[in-house]
């Protein structure tokens, strides 16, 4: 059974909204319809954090690469929070947050390291993203983000 | 009746595995992500992460095993194994990982390799009780009527 969240209610027997209802825990709703997008390389961290994401209210999609997430980018799509992962196979992971932020996204886009040690994160503050953290994505650490995002 | 008692059996293996510090609380948020669409979640999580940790780990012995080490691709590949046992909630043999990647700090052969015996000594343990949750989770599956004969691909997605 997922423990409490700070902040949930108990759960309750509805398919209503766009979160997944588990039984004995109802993540979170929001007023907005929060779309997410994961960038990570790892099969099982990708699903992981789509999962984690979607838990939490966010209708997610995920990819493995940066040319990925940035083509998704550029046919239109658009992300409320974007996850990426900082060792990505050839565009890195500040590279990917660089780029998009050239392409004038404005999402919140988060760093994702798999260890991270002191100054890890000045490439990808230096790429503009808007916080950064050491896997696992957490949902106690996305719901405050996403409440923010929703308001 | 029989399914209760196997649940309640799988919380309290769980349960003793946090204890040890084997598991943390991110497990539970994993474990949360398996429903009635999604029945095989955790088996099929467990699948990867031991098939992945497996040659991850036979990878690193090899590099480490090279007279001229390559740390950076070394380095690399801990972190996709730190990454893997963390996203699982695979806490002890994650902090074993952080131990090897210090060790790759120095590139001082010597530590890496006592650092790796004990992350290998982690996964070890962490593969033996992840076997055992699958067993009893294919059983609860079983009793509960919701084995197929193929999982289909792309199901947990």
């Amino acid at each position: 059974m997922a423990p409490a969240i700070e902040g949930m209610v108990p759960a309750i027997e509805s398919s209503e909204g766009n979160n997944k209802m588990n039984k004995g825990y109802q993540y979170p709703s929001w007023k907005k319809k929060l779309r997410g997008l994961v960038v990570d390389n790892e099969e099982l961290c990708r699903i992981v954090e789509k999962g984690i994401m979607g838990l939490c209210g966010v209708e997610t999609q995920a990819v493995e690469t940066g040319e990925a997430a940035v083509e998704l980018i550029a046919s239109g799509a658009t992300f409320d929070i974007i996850v990426i992962d900082r060792f990505l196979p050839s565009m890195t992971g500040p590279e990917t947050a660089r780029k998009m932020r050239e392409m004038g996204v404005e999402s919140k886009i988060i760093g994702l390291f798999a260890l991270y040690f002191e100054g890890d994160e000045e490439e990808f503050v230096a790429a503009g993203v808007d916080d950064f953290k050491e896997k696992p994505l957490s949902p106690n650490w996305l719901v405050p983000m996403l409440r923010e995002l929703d308001n | 009746m029989a399914g209760t008692d196997l649940r309640a059996q799988l919380n309290n293996f769980i349960k003793a595995m946090h204890d040890q510090g084997i598991l943390d609380e991110h497990f539970e948020h994993v474990k949360g992500l398996q429903n009635e669409y999604n029945p095989y979640f955790v088996l099929e999580i467990v699948s990867i992460f031991c098939r992945d940790a497996e040659n991850v780990i036979a990878e690193v012995t090899k590099f480490l095993d090279e007279p001229v080490v390559d740390y950076v691709k070394t380095i690399g590949l801990v972190h996709q194994l730190r990454g893997g046992s963390s996203s699982l909630g695979g806490s002890r043999m994650a902090i074993a990982c952080r131990e090897l990647r210090q060790a790759t700090q120095d590139n001082k052969k010597e530590e890496c390799l006592q650092a790796l015996e004990k992350v290998k000594r982690e996964f070890s343990t962490l593969h033996e009780k992840l076997n055992v949750i699958s067993q009893m989770e294919r059983t609860i599956l079983t009793n509960e009527g919701s084995m197929v004969q193929c999982i289909p691909s792309g199901s947990i997605y």
